[in-house]
């Protein structure tokens, strides 16, 4: 469809402005501004062609409909209720599998080394000082003291 | 209670499961969307089977529906498209030649009847009728549909490409040609 194919049907329809119907009515002849109020006219006689004769029985219609309505919740009762219970297995299963995949990794026994560091030993002679130690596999063991002002050049980690 | 209102509350209840307020749902709309699909499959037992699946499609896609349309647009949209379907799946109508060729009528042709408007003059609107009758049988289901949208519903060219889910240059071209097989149609009827 051209542009002025498109003009043409805003023309017909009366969708352009006073400025632009003029504009175009210029480039047609009086032939076809008369074909255009034919067609108004005819646009009656359209609607009597398009239209249907009313519904004869309009409830009647309205009680297909329902019936239909009612008829597909029926039968979406029992599929509902199936895929509940489907469903449910379904879930079920899903969490026994997850269950006997990942509990025995849970409760591996894990070595040393995947400990970051660990607690070796803590003690000290002095109630007041306390004495923390870490090992960590590749940053060698760690002392930490608490309360003492010095360790004595004697001491030595054991 | 204002029709809006009462639609509102038939709407609210219908999703809620009420089927008695879908019953009114379907008072309120059967006509214009009987009327819909007549005037795309020109057939009433196509057009009442076409008007049941329309219901029972929007009572199963309710919760759908967002109300950004008003309930009329969108089951016109539904029905429309439905009919469409129809047409297609059955090979219905012949498309006719004049739906290829740029057809704008020259200046001083003339492409519609005049002779019609004279009053009292029955035979000759019968005529007309039954004329326009065929050449809307000969149109394509799209075609049909947006004649009918523009003439009879009176919507404008974007509100129609709205509810045919298409473009407004799709919905202009359309109308252009079937307008002007239409016109085409009555064209001798002028002369007699």
């Amino acid at each position: 469809m051209t542009d002025r194919d498109a003009e043409w049907l805003r023309w017909m329809d009366g969708d352009l402005d006073s400025e632009a119907t003029a504009r175009f009515e210029k480039t047609l002849g009086p032939e076809a501004i008369a074909a255009r109020d034919s067609w108004k006219n005819a646009r009656a006689a359209l609607s009597d062609a398009m239209r249907p004769a009313p519904l004869e029985f309009p409830d009647f219609l309205n009680a297909r409909i329902l019936e239909t309505i009612e008829r597909d919740r029926s039968a979406r009762q029992p599929r509902l209720i199936r895929n509940l219970i489907f469903g449910g297995f379904g879930a079920l299963a899903a969490a026994s599998l997850l269950t006997l995949l990942l509990l025995p990794e849970a409760f591996r026994p894990r070595s040393e080394l995947e400990f970051i560091s660990q607690v070796i030993s803590a003690r000290a002679s002095n109630p007041r000082v306390s004495v923390s130690t870490f090992k960590s596999p590749d940053r060698g063991v760690v002392v930490w003291v608490e309360g003492a002002d010095a360790i004595p050049s004697e001491e030595e980690v054991q | 209670m204002p029709v809006g209102t009462a639609e509102v509350d038939l709407l609210r209840r219908s999703r809620a499961g009420d089927t008695s307020a879908f019953d009114g749902l379907i008072t309120l709309h059967r006509e214009k969307i009987y009327m819909q699909a007549y005037m795309i499959v020109r057939n009433e037992e196509d057009a009442l089977d076409l008007c049941q699946e329309t219901f029972v499609k929007a009572w199963r896609s309710l919760h759908r529906f967002d109300g950004k349309f008003p309930l009329a647009a969108w089951l016109r949209r539904i029905v429309t498209n439905a009919a469409i379907d129809l047409c297609r799946s059955r090979g219905r109508w012949k498309q006719s030649p004049i739906d290829e060729g740029p057809i704008l009528p020259e200046a001083g042709s003339r492409t519609t009847p005049s002779g019609f408007e004279r009053p009292g003059d029955g035979l000759v609107r019968e005529e007309l009728r039954d004329r326009l009758r065929k050449a809307l049988d000969s149109l394509s289901p799209e075609h049909r549909a947006a004649i009918s949208l523009k003439e009879i519903e009176g919507l404008s060219y974007k509100e129609i490409a709205a509810q045919m889910g298409c473009t407004t240059g799709t919905v202009m071209s359309r109308l252009f040609y079937a307008r002007h097989k239409l016109q085409a149609a009555l064209a001798d009827l002028r002369n007699d």
